[in-house]
């Protein structure tokens, strides 16, 4: 027995708010309760409820029927040991409720703080997904709008070819690639990288590096039917809708593509995966046939351009910074040409020699 | 009982501070920025934690620091202790408008909730706990009622409350309807619960909350008639008038960059 008395604070019916001092101990089946200022009383244990309460259910009030209403007596729950003690039974619907009050505290906070992290997680594993269905749905009207952006930026970036027999040859490539109806339109811009690239809308960007680079007018074409071929399968779009992440997609789907307009600006920095390469090569490989291009040209130049690549480290950018000419897709590429023979290819009527020789010297 | 007479004393009507006579060897708690003045003599000691028993062990210092952080608090609380002779006195003072409470965590039963900023200073030992009101509803609605101080142990505590005081005994069951932040303090006795106001219009129309602290005896509250946050949000709302509109606003979220500025920069 634990005979420590244990301090409280007590209520009579008709006392005052403030309540008195009291000591409180057990006295076979009997409580005690002795107040600083009043005569003690002896309550049968029968006769007492108790339930947690106050801040955090950081207190017991123990309550017994009286003549003028009832008693009540506060114990912290530091103090209530002693009491708990010999009367478990008194105290076990309220500590089932701290307990409850705790548990539901504690899942709560790791619910608010759970919360947000998976609602991020959420938004990042939905961005792609989102990024497609913004993809499916941009217009043609804003296809065109993001070629016009591209070929603006392309402007200020670097001075167009206007005329010449470089621009007669890519416009010769580009009328040959072209299906029947196809509205693409092809811009030489004089710069020593070797790079080309296709906008969305059928805008067609090639460096004069690449032509003057390149063995064959075939050799170009190769490259960029392929090119064309990542515009045709969205690629691009849909590369550009990822990159540019929520704050344009969120907008897009509201209807505002503006802001898609300005991040197709960076369409000659755009990578694409693995899949997406072998998909453009294939049915890049289709439009050079349909063309009657013969189709070892784009072999050729991105075999050369792979060693090219190996030997001197080229300072300036080149379409295989982003659509990397892995062993493995010249091999694929060399085994479909072996498969589909491409009948009997017209060549591209065109002085090769003549039109490297009148492009600008890259090479510092 | 007529033993030291006088402890502490708190000066001023509007805009209060309170003197706190320390003997050789003794030491007060305040909170950081509250301090007024102190005598020669007395020491100024930034410690981790807040200097008391329950927070003596490693863990226990870890614990209590870390939840100083979540709240937002400072890490460290400064000791001002007496290391002179004699009696000296140091002074706290209130940081707006309001008055002064002193506790004496004896007479009422060791310890006291209270809303975190209106602590000022303490008697040294006395722990500064942090509690969270383990209600979410509470977390969620009722704001300032959430994150509590608890301060234990027996000697004298100062809370400060903002406008005019109002100290009122709650008899067992006696309830009283508050805003959340018209309550500067309570006993741990008392139930503090956020209940919903009950009508939109109330909310939308009537400026105040949705949701409001009800609080049920037995024991003592204290509230305050002008909590600071309200101050501060007439402040800001007389300052934005006067600014007219309050000047250039930022670009939308969306509007942000287009084919204009695509052409504009460069990169
Ligand atoms: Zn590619």
């Amino acid at each position: 027995m634990n005979d420590a008395p244990v301090p409280a604070r007590y209520y009579p019916p008709s006392g005052d708010a403030h309540g008195h001092p009291a000591l409180l101990r057990w006295e076979g089946g009997h409580l005690l309760v002795a107040p600083e200022d009043s005569d003690q009383l002896r309550i049968s244990a029968a006769s007492l409820r108790a339930e947690a309460r106050g801040f955090n259910h950081s207190q017991w009030a123990i309550a017994w029927p009286g003549e003028g209403g009832e008693h009540l007596l506060i114990v912290a729950d530091a103090a209530i040991a002693p009491l708990r003690a010999t009367a478990p039974a008194l105290f076990a619907t309220g500590t089932h409720a701290q307990r409850k009050t705790h548990r539901r505290f504690g899942l709560g906070v790791t619910a608010l703080i759970l919360l947000p992290l998976l609602l991020i997680a959420g938004i990042f594993l939905a961005v792609e997904p989102l990024a497609d269905r913004v993809v499916e749905h941009i217009p043609p009207s804003i296809e065109k709008q993001i070629g016009e952006a591209v070929l603006a930026r392309t402007r200020l970036d670097s001075k167009l070819i206007e005329q010449g027999p470089a621009l007669d040859a890519l416009q010769l490539i580009g009328k040959r690639l072209a299906r029947p109806g196809e509205d693409l339109r092809f811009y030489l811009a004089e710069r020593p990288d070797i790079n080309a690239f296709a906008a969305p809308g059928g805008v067609v960007v090639v460096y004069s590096g690449l032509m003057k680079q390149a063995d064959s007018a075939e050799d170009v074409a190769g490259v960029l039917a392929h090119e064309i071929a990542h515009v045709e399968l969205r690629h691009s779009l849909r590369q550009i809708v990822r990159s540019a992440g929520l704050r344009v997609i969120v907008s897009a789907l509201f209807g505002d593509y503006g802001a898609l307009g300005s991040w197709g600006a960076q369409l000659g920095e755009l990578k694409f995966s693995r899949d997406a390469e072998r998909e453009a090569d294939a049915r890049g490989l289709q439009r050079l046939a349909e063309a009657h291009i013969d189709p070892q040209g784009m072999l050729r130049f991105f075999e050369t351009l792979a060693r090219s690549e190996n030997g001197a480290a080229a300072a300036v950018p080149t379409v295989f910074s982003t659509h990397p000419a892995t062993a493995e897709r010249i091999e694929r590429l060399r085994e479909a040409l072996a498969s589909h023979p491409a009948g009997t290819p017209q060549p591209i009527p065109v002085d090769w020699q003549a039109v490297r020789q009148a492009l600008p010297d890259t090479r510092p | 009982m007529a033993m030291d007479v006088v402890d502490y004393e708190i000066f001023g009507n509007e805009m209060q501070y309170v003197e706190v006579e320390l003997d050789p060897g003794e030491a007060a708690v305040g909170e950081a920025g509250v301090m007024m003045y102190m005598q020669d003599g007395i020491q100024m000691d930034t410690i981790f934690g807040d200097g008391s028993a329950q927070q003596s062990g490693l863990f226990g210092k870890l614990l209590g620091a870390g939840k100083r952080l979540l709240t937002g608090e400072s890490l460290f609380t400064t000791i001002y202790h007496n290391e002179g002779s004699g009696k000296r006195r140091v002074a706290f003072a209130a940081p707006y408008p309001g008055k002064i409470v002193p506790v004496d965590l004896s007479t009422i039963g060791g310890t006291l909730i209270c809303q975190k900023d209106s602590f000022l200073a303490a008697a040294k030992g006395v722990s500064l706990g942090i509690a969270f009101q383990k209600k979410i509803g509470v977390g969620l609605f009722g704001g300032e009622g959430f994150i509590m101080q608890k301060l234990d142990g027996d000697g004298m505590a100062f809370i400060h409350a903002g406008g005019t005081l109002l100290e009122k005994t709650l008899a067992p069951g006696e309830t009283l309807r508050v805003d959340t932040g018209c309550v500067v303090a309570f006993q741990p006795s008392v139930d503090f619960d956020i209940q919903y106001a009950g009508k939109i219009k109330t909310a939308l129309f009537g400026g105040e909350g949705l949701f409001f602290a009800t609080l049920t005896g037995p024991g003592k509250v204290w509230l305050q008639s002008l909590p600071l946050s309200r101050m501060a949000d007439r402040i800001v709302m007389a300052s934005r008038v006067v600014q007219g509109g309050g000047g250039k606003e930022s670009t939308s979220l969306l509007g942000g960059i287009g084919l204009g500025s695509l052409l504009g920069d460069d990169d």
